[in-house]
């Protein structure tokens, strides 16, 4: 593997880990989904820093250039977490549709109580 | 004890049909003044809500499953808005003894701190969990000492009371997965401060944990990586919080 492209990855992952671990302690991304993220980010730190371990894995599986088994890797960590964010927004929409019906359903409960009290007023009134 | 101090005993409860009923009576027959008996039915299938309320507790039901994080916010939230001046946790399974209230009670009136966690390893008496999650309570227990300074035998029990302070504080911003130990490091960076009581606690008479071994996995790992980088944050004023409850 050539050095440049090696410090490149290393400083673009170092990077991008900064950026996820402020964004923790910032509160805008929550833990859950983070560590995806941060397992990711780890694994291209460590190939980076130990391009080594990548020329042998790269010889192991037939690979002739060692950086694209490294960005096919990051290419399937990528999938993983998009297919994790899309498990999470398909919970997330159930989620609201449960809500809203129960919201309506509250709300119908809610003005029928108003026009009860209100027949009833009507009815002492008289 | 309390002159005229409105106490809410917050119950979560997920599926605990088996025990509530019994939970509710002893919070009752153990606690010497008037308190208000709040079950958070946490998404149950079963008929939890419906035998806490023949019971004569009030509830709130959660559309969905939040966890215990969600629904112990929940709590907050209504205690919050409620104008109460202390809130209880005690939990619907059964582990907890409501006879320890008063004394944490008490023990929170006559202190400074804001809240006072029941220890089952203080005294080591009672029910001590398995070796497992001995192991785990004890590895979180030196990781909150180390993060707060603080010395936490249970940095994992769901057992406390705490004063008005942290029911606001905790209406806005409670942690989800494991509040627990988080919620420790929290309230040090908002300036509150904790002490904790020996209590026995009983195993899991009905019903089943929540928290499988893979899951106390991922939670350990959660909560090592939500410590260490709250660590990093400087100190909090409650007052920076802008959203209301």
């Amino acid at each position: 593997m050539t050095t440049t492209i090696v410090w490149l990855s290393l400083l673009v992952s170092i990077i991008f880990t900064g950026f996820i671990i402020h964004f923790i302690r910032k509160q805008v991304l929550k833990e859950q989904y983070a560590i995806l993220w941060l397992i990711l980010s780890g694994m291209m730190i460590f190939f980076s820093l130990f391009p080594v371990t990548l020329d042998r894995l790269a010889m192991m599986l037939n690979v002739s250039y060692a950086p694209s088994l490294l960005y096919f890797l990051g290419f399937i960590g990528t999938l993983c977490i998009l297919l994790h964010l899309t498990i999470a927004v398909s919970m997330l929409s159930e989620r609201t549709v449960t809500l809203a019906q129960k919201l309506a359903i509250h709300e119908e409960q809610l003005q029928q109580n108003i026009r009860n009290s209100n027949n009833y007023g009507q009815m002492e009134g008289e | 004890m309390t002159n005229n101090k409105k106490i809410i005993v917050i119950v979560p409860a997920y599926n605990e049909s088996g025990h509530i009923k019994e939970v509710i009576r002893e919070i009752r027959a153990n606690v010497p003044v008037v308190v208000d008996i709040v079950i958070i039915d946490d998404g149950s299938v079963d008929d939890t809500s419906s035998r806490a309320l023949a019971a004569g507790a009030f509830v709130i039901q959660l559309p969905y499953n939040l966890g215990i994080g969600g629904a112990m916010q929940t709590g907050y939230r209504y205690a919050a808005q409620q104008h109460y001046d202390y809130a209880v946790r005690i939990d619907g399974d059964g582990q907890h003894d409501p006879a320890d209230i008063s004394a944490m009670l008490q023990a929170l009136l006559e202190s400074d701190r804001d809240m006072f966690i029941g220890s089952r390893f203080l005294t080591k008496e009672g029910y001590q969990s398995t070796w497992m999650r001995k192991i785990g309570i004890f590895t979180l227990s030196k990781l909150v000492g180390l993060v707060t300074g603080e010395h936490v035998t249970d940095p994992t029990s769901g057992y406390n009371v705490c004063n008005k302070k942290m029911i606001h504080l905790f209406a806005k911003q409670y942690p989800t997965d494991y509040p627990e130990v988080e919620s420790l490091i929290m309230m040090k960076q908002y300036g509150c401060r904790f002490a904790e009581l020996a209590v026995k606690m009983k195993p899991r008479a009905s019903g089943k944990s929540s928290i499988s071994s893979w899951k106390s996995i991922y939670y350990m790992i959660k909560v090592v990586l939500a410590v260490l980088i709250m660590r990093t944050r400087k100190t909090q004023k409650p007052q920076r919080l802008e959203r209301s409850f």
